[in-house]
């Protein structure tokens, strides 16, 4: 790797990592979402100034190209990040589900007892 | 029918729950009915974020209305019925659909084995009557492949897995609101999940007619969603027996 081709992508690493620490200020972005981009950031910073070790991992996993262990490693990267969103998507939709209801529930009790009806527990008093 | 309703406690009252999206048509003509029929049941109307008059058409007719903000679909909205019943004390549910699918007529058969405590849950099913509307071929196929599994995990027959015309006591209200209730397709995956935890399903015939508006099975993706979407339920429903084994509700 040249040196031109390890201040580029460098440079490219920390204009990520000044991006996502602008959004964690501005709170665009959470800092429990924002961790994983800063070790991508980190990563991709590391694999230019350590080039041997992903030398060394591409022999390890049997690739040819260090390029096609970056693709790997980028793709399952990708992966994993989906995976992790729909996660979090699915934990906020039944969260966002259960208190849309109590919302609901709280205002139809509200209403009935604003109408002079009062709960059924009353009545039974 | 007042014996399905005395009065000298309300928690013994059942509740109808109909969950209603876009009704403001269909939901008079329902409601007028059930009050003619069954004046001593109290009926709620679960409005899950209609665009039209839905919930003030429900409240003109003096029944209990619980509006959901926007919409959250069927599952959602009689899962919110259900945690009305169970706030207010209810022993009884019976859930039927707004758009006329459903006979009213039938509510009291399909109420009765549950109060006379013969089974938890029954089960309106539209292929044990005497006729009526029968549903377009893709979805007789649907119904019939889960209905199949669903048997032979019963060990009982099962005609009308698909059936939203229910009737059920507190034992099932408590299932029905826990976390593993699948509230985007309740189907017969509940029926086996009710299954698993100990409780004892009875089909009862009853008379359904042809849906009035869209129906969810049209398109082509849709029914795909459906079919996919199903089977994984029952898989995951499946691995978790032991687990509703050992969590049998109690009245």
């Amino acid at each position: 790797m040249t040196t031109h081709q390890k201040i580029a992508s460098t440079i490219v690493a920390l204009g990520m990592m000044a991006v996502i620490l602008y959004l964690v200020r501005k709170r665009h972005l959470r800092e429990e979402f924002s961790l994983i981009w800063l070790f991508c950031a980190l990563a991709m910073v590391g694999v230019v100034w350590f080039y041997p070790a992903l030398v060394f991992v591409t022999h390890l996993i049997g690739a040819v190209l260090p390029t096609t262990t970056m693709f790997i490693f980028a793709f399952i990267f990708v992966l994993l990040l989906c995976l992790h969103f729909s996660i979090s998507l699915s934990r906020l939709r039944t969260q966002m589900k259960d208190l849309t209801q109590k919302l609901a529930l709280m205002e139809a009790r509200w209403e009935e007892e604003k109408a002079g009806k009062g709960t059924d527990l009353e009545e039974n008093k | 029918m007042k014996n399905l309703a005395p009065d000298r406690n309300p928690s013994d009252k059942a509740l109808i729950i109909i969950p209603a999206y876009n009704e403001e048509r269909n939901l008079p003509k329902l409601l007028e009915k059930i009050k003619d029929k069954y004046p001593d049941l109290q009926t709620l109307v679960v409005d899950d974020g209609s665009s039209d008059r839905t919930s003030q058409v429900a409240r003109s007719h003096q029944v209990r209305v619980v509006s959901h903000p926007f919409n959250l679909g069927y599952g959602v909205a009689v899962q919110t019925g259900y945690k009305y019943a169970l706030e207010k004390g209810f022993r009884y549910v019976v859930q039927m659909d707004a758009d006329g699918q459903h006979e009213v007529d039938d509510l009291g058969a399909l109420l009765k084995p549950v109060t006379a405590g013969l089974c938890d849950l029954a089960l309106g099913s539209r292929f044990l009557g005497a006729g009526g509307y029968r549903p377009p071929l893709s979805r007789a196929l649907g119904m019939r492949f889960f209905g199949a599994i669903g048997s032979k995990i019963l060990g009982q027959p099962l005609t009308d897995p698909t059936s939203g015309f229910q009737a059920m006591n507190q034992r099932v209200l408590k299932v029905y609101v826990g976390r593993h209730y699948p509230d985007d397709y309740p189907d017969a995956d509940t029926l086996v999940m009710l299954h698993f935890y100990g409780l004892k399903i009875l089909e009862v015939p009853v008379r359904m007619y042809a849906k009035q508006g869209a129906s969810m099975h049209k398109g082509l993706w849709r029914p795909l969603y459906y079919m996919a979407k199903m089977c994984l339920s029952l898989l995951i429903t499946y691995s978790l027996k032991e687990h509703f084994h050992r969590r049998r509700p109690k009245e």
